[in-house]
């Protein structure tokens, strides 16, 4: 799901709140047309919170504004800092978006092993795609 | 008032996560079959769970009544047990006759309220809030749902003096159901409120442990089958005659509660021919239950 890609474009420094109903459209949106009613809203949202911590838990607003920066780069803290960033935050979409594409206890590793991998093909897109477009 | 209104403004950022989120799971309901199916089940099934304790909670508070309702429908189903009921009168003796059921009967039943009770000493009393202005008197017996409790020693206006079975004074002869007989006599040594004596049992009854006691049908004061207890030991030697055995009671005194108050309805012609019977030895004890 590469559109994850926008959430890693979005700078920090944007309101939580437009944040948060930006999310819920969005995620309508991909839902609508792709009809799968709910699921991707559910899980933008729940991104949309949880970025917001984990932006608090990762990035230094200060040593970035200092570097220029809006969004997580390489340059901020080094490239393994990024892709960690950047796998937590496809991991997060994932499980929360499987565990209600699945919804029942039994399939709980199941959907911890296909968030895992699908997190991982994720960053690997965006890469492609950042190699693609160039490396802004 | 203020203080919920700063409350939300400071957990806006949370509370609007709450809120998109809980849209966005209703649509997940909605529009998928799946997952609204495994909703509606888990829902349903939580449903049921909170109406049995609220059943629960409610049956609890409702017990007291349910159980006055079981004491009043145990003592008419007493009145109809097999023990209660005597053959027709020849006479048609009309004093016999109960109007509710229809049967001839022998007893009367007064439930009461156990309101005093002890085991710690060697002669107990038990009273009971019913008096003789309920029509308590003298020599009725008392019995718990659990087998025998005593006998009425005095009956005050409202209160009830009871000797119990742990009393050392207190004698009564069982009947073995399974040998078909009365012999000897229990009474309470004073020492365990669960465990009486039964002495004079002559030594060629097979007595064996396990046997159950009754209420011997040749007692003027209690019914015939009400359980006394169970024999847990017995012991014979050559040098004595009798058995010495000791009973488990079945009533368990620590926790007396209801009791009923058993009235023999012609308890007085029984008093006067037992006064005008010729006594063959002078210590015949009065207390005696025989």
């Amino acid at each position: 799901m590469p559109y994850l890609m926008l959430f890693l474009t979005i700078p920090i420094s944007v309101n939580k709140f437009g944040m948060l109903i930006g999310a819920f459209f969005f995620g309508m949106t991909i839902d609508a047309l792709g009809g799968s009613m709910g699921m991707h809203t559910a899980a933008c949202v729940s991104l949309a919170f949880i970025k917001y911590h984990i932006d608090n838990y990762f990035l230094d607003e200060n040593s970035m504004q200092l570097q220029g920066l809006s969004v997580m780069h390489e340059d901020h803290k080094g490239w393994q800092w990024y892709y960690i960033y950047m796998f937590s935050i496809a991991f997060i979409h994932h499980l929360i978006f499987f565990t209600f594409d699945y919804f029942r206890w039994s399939a709980f590793f199941t959907v911890i092993w296909i968030s895992f991998t699908s997190a991982i093909s994720t960053v690997f897109f965006v890469l492609i795609f950042r190699m693609l477009i160039g490396k802004r | 008032m203020l203080v919920i209104f700063r409350w939300i403004r400071n957990q806006a950022h949370p509370l609007l996560f709450v809120l998109l989120l809980v849209s966005a799971i209703t649509q997940i309901f909605r529009y998928h079959f799946y997952q609204h199916s495994i909703y509606f089940s888990q829902a349903l099934g939580a449903h049921r769970k909170l109406d049995k304790w609220k059943s629960d909670v409610k049956s609890y508070f409702n017990l007291k009544v349910v159980n006055e309702q079981l004491i009043a429908e145990n003592t008419l189903l007493k009145q109809q047990l097999n023990w209660n009921l005597t053959y027709s009168s020849p006479k048609r003796d009309t004093t016999y006759h109960d109007d509710k059921t229809g049967n001839f009967v022998k007893y009367e039943y007064i439930q009461a309220r156990v309101i005093r009770n002890g085991v710690q000493d060697q002669n107990n009393f038990i009273i009971l809030d019913r008096g003789y202005k309920d029509g308590i008197k003298r020599h009725m017996s008392v019995v718990s749902p659990m087998g025998i409790v005593g006998v009425v020693v005095e009956s005050a206006e409202h209160y009830s003096l009871v000797m119990s079975v742990l009393n050392s004074k207190f004698e009564i002869t069982p009947y073995f159901y399974d040998l078909k007989t009365s012999q000897g006599v229990i009474s309470w040594n004073g020492e365990d409120p669960e465990i009486v004596d039964l002495e004079e049992v002559n030594r060629f009854v097979k007595v064996k442990n396990g046997m159950k006691l009754f209420t011997s049908n040749y007692s003027l004061l209690f019914p015939a089958g009400i359980p006394i207890g169970t024999i847990v030991s017995s012991s014979s030697n050559l040098k004595s005659n009798f058995h010495k055995i000791k009973v488990r009671l079945a009533t368990d005194f620590g926790q007396l509660d209801v009791v009923t108050v058993i009235k023999n309805i012609h308890q007085k012609e029984l008093d006067v021919l037992n006064q005008s019977m010729p006594k063959e030895n002078e210590t015949n004890n009065h207390d005696r239950n025989r």
